[in-house]
């Protein structure tokens, strides 16, 4: 029986997360309150930046995530071999480490809620009330 | 149950320093808290082995040959005798038409140590199939932050002397199985000791690095029969790399005194004391995750008997998926070295003739990332008009970069190729 919930909540659940909107979001008591694609290009580039003259640094999602792939995709316009390549090139010049990954949905939440100076991006259906979406994509 | 209810209660509140011990609490508050304290102390203890130091690497393995079966001729009499005489072809020195597993294969690790909030050390280890894997220093330094955006570097560094150069083992980090030797064989050195100090900035939506640094090297070379040691001095130099969204763009310019005895061999008339020498780079990328293209001109201006040489290449692919098809066409040429001719000095000018290159390629390669991380490449290059004749320099190098005797004879067949497969990893 317990299975069997398990089931039906995946294959309820599963397509609104795959399909969901990502968003851009920071702790609500950040003094950030938008951020350009330009801008979100920048910081997970650069692995950290300026946004409205506060210094953010990004957190992403583990690697091989769906929400991941699409974000980077759709705001960078690279694929996960397009980013190891040009991380490749940062790391081993002394350029610059990529993002640091948490190990998930709900670890991003409460990193992002506990530290105003990180940048991350979610599910649109997991933003809590701690934080303030500055970017919807799609 | 209630023991426990209420001990979790004290350590969240304890812990969060909440003040106010009579605010009632829920469970589901208080597991909340608790799993935030776990996730920032599991963080903290993260951030002080994970964050402060990082081990990185590459590594690739891959095979080459070209397809001369042709042995260098024996020469004239006497001082035109080809000291290679009945040995075959040697592609930049190396590569025959024997295949092998050593010219490309490579391994690199690298270790970052965070020192504190503004220092860091960054050590990089290369091991080349070709030295036989002795493992040297590419990269050691020590890197301080004077603010966020303005970095001081000291100890050894790669040289910024093209696009890629500072990259220029990471075969995962480029389409190519083997860069374009039109530019990459041009310095014959890779690494400096001394400082940099590079300054990130904005103007718009483009992002700038502008660097400056200053060293020396010294460089051992085993070309000529005895081992000559080239040392460079008051090695100076500025870039700036540029990104616009999928455009991004290099400038350089270097500048070094040079000095080598070359007395061992006979040769002191041709010993170097502080010859100037500076090159320069240019090169413009595009890439918006299908098409590639990618540009880069670069030339080294030495005012001795090494000959002045530049080197050029134009690429584009396209990414289908995981494939990547990919061509390059590119040049390279020594050019104007009549005041060496002219200097009434027949071991300069020997030494000039046999250094001088002009060649041009056509490179077709394929590219098929396996996995994130993992790539496999195959590449032919085919080379032409390595013909030094229009230079009007009787007796130069006609071999491009197959040899540096001027006495081989040339190249029979018209359509001289090297062949590369190369498997990447980075981890």
């Amino acid at each position: 029986m317990k299975k069997l919930q398990w089931l039906a909540s995946l294959i309820l659940f599963l397509p609104m997360v795959v399909m969901a909107d990502i968003v851009v979001v920071v702790d609500k008591d950040s003094p950030i309150t938008s951020i350009s694609q330009n801008q979100i290009r920048q910081v997970y580039l650069e692995g950290g930046g300026k946004v409205d003259g506060v210094y953010v640094k990004p957190l992403d999602l583990p690697e091989q995530d769906k929400l991941r792939d699409r974000f980077y995709q759709d705001t960078v316009g690279k694929t996960p071999a397009q980013m190891k390549s040009y991380w490749a090139r940062m790391i081993f010049t002394g350029r610059g480490v990529p993002p640091r990954s948490v190990s998930g949905v709900s670890a991003m939440k409460v990193m992002l809620e506990n530290n105003p100076e990180l940048i991350g991006y979610l599910p649109a259906n997991q933003v809590s009330g701690n934080l303030r979406v500055l970017h919807q994509i799609r | 149950m209630r023991n426990r209810r209420y001990w979790l209660g004290a350590l969240a509140l304890t812990a969060s320093g909440a003040v106010c011990a009579d605010q009632a609490l829920t469970m589901e508050e208080l597991d909340r808290r608790l799993a935030s304290l776990e996730e920032s102390s599991a963080s903290s203890a993260a951030s002080s082995v994970s964050d402060r130091i990082s081990i990185n690497g590459f590594i690739t393995y891959g095979v080459t040959r070209h397809n001369v079966h042709q042995n260098q001729g024996p020469g004239g009499p006497g001082p035109l005798a080809n000291p290679s005489a009945g040995e075959p072809f040697f592609y930049r020195e190396r590569t025959t038409d024997d295949i092998s597993h050593r010219e490309l294969s490579r391994v690199g690790v690298q270790i970052n140590a965070e020192i504190n909030e503004r220092t860091k050390a960054v050590m990089q280890i290369l091991a080349r199939g070709r030295d036989n894997y002795d493992a040297e220093a590419q990269w050691a330094y020590i890197d301080y932050a004077i603010t966020p955006s303005l970095h001081w570097r000291g100890g050894r560094l790669m040289l910024p002397n093209s696009m890629h150069s500072q990259y220029l083992n990471v075969g995962y980090a480029y389409h190519w199985a083997a860069l374009p030797s039109e530019v990459y064989d041009i310095v014959p050195f890779d690494t400096m000791d001394g400082m940099d100090l590079t300054w990130s900035f904005r103007t718009g939506n483009i992002s700038h690095d502008l660097s400056a640094f200053y060293g020396s090297l010294d460089v051992p070379d085993n070309t000529l029969p005895f081992t000559v040691v080239y040392e460079g001095r008051n090695y100076t130099g500025i870039n700036l790399r540029s990104r616009w969204n999928d455009f991004s763009t290099w400038l350089s310019y270097s500048h070094s005194e040079l000095s080598a005895d070359l007395s061992a061999g006979g040769l002191a008339s041709a010993s170097l004391d502080g010859v100037p020498i500076h090159g320069n780079s240019v090169g413009v990328q595009y890439d918006n995750g299908s098409l590639v293209f990618m540009a880069e001109r670069s030339s080294l201006v030495p005012h001795a008997w090494f000959p002045e040489r530049w080197g050029g290449y134009v690429t584009s692919g396209y990414r289908f998926g995981k494939w990547m098809p990919h061509v390059t066409w590119g040049a390279t040429n020594s050019h104007d070295n009549s005041a060496v001719f002219s200097s009434g000095n027949p071991v300069n000018a020997s030494l000039t003739q046999a250094n001088m290159v002009r060649s041009k390629s056509w490179t077709l390669g394929l590219r098929y990332d396996i996995a994130p991380g993992v790539d496999v490449k195959l590449e032919a290059q085919q080379f032409y008009d390595m013909s030094n004749d229009k230079l009007l320099e009787t007796g130069s190098n006609v071999n491009g970069m197959f040899t540096t005797s001027t006495s081989a004879g040339a190249i029979e067949r018209d359509d001289p190729t090297v062949y590369r497969i190369t498997v990447d990893a980075v981890f």
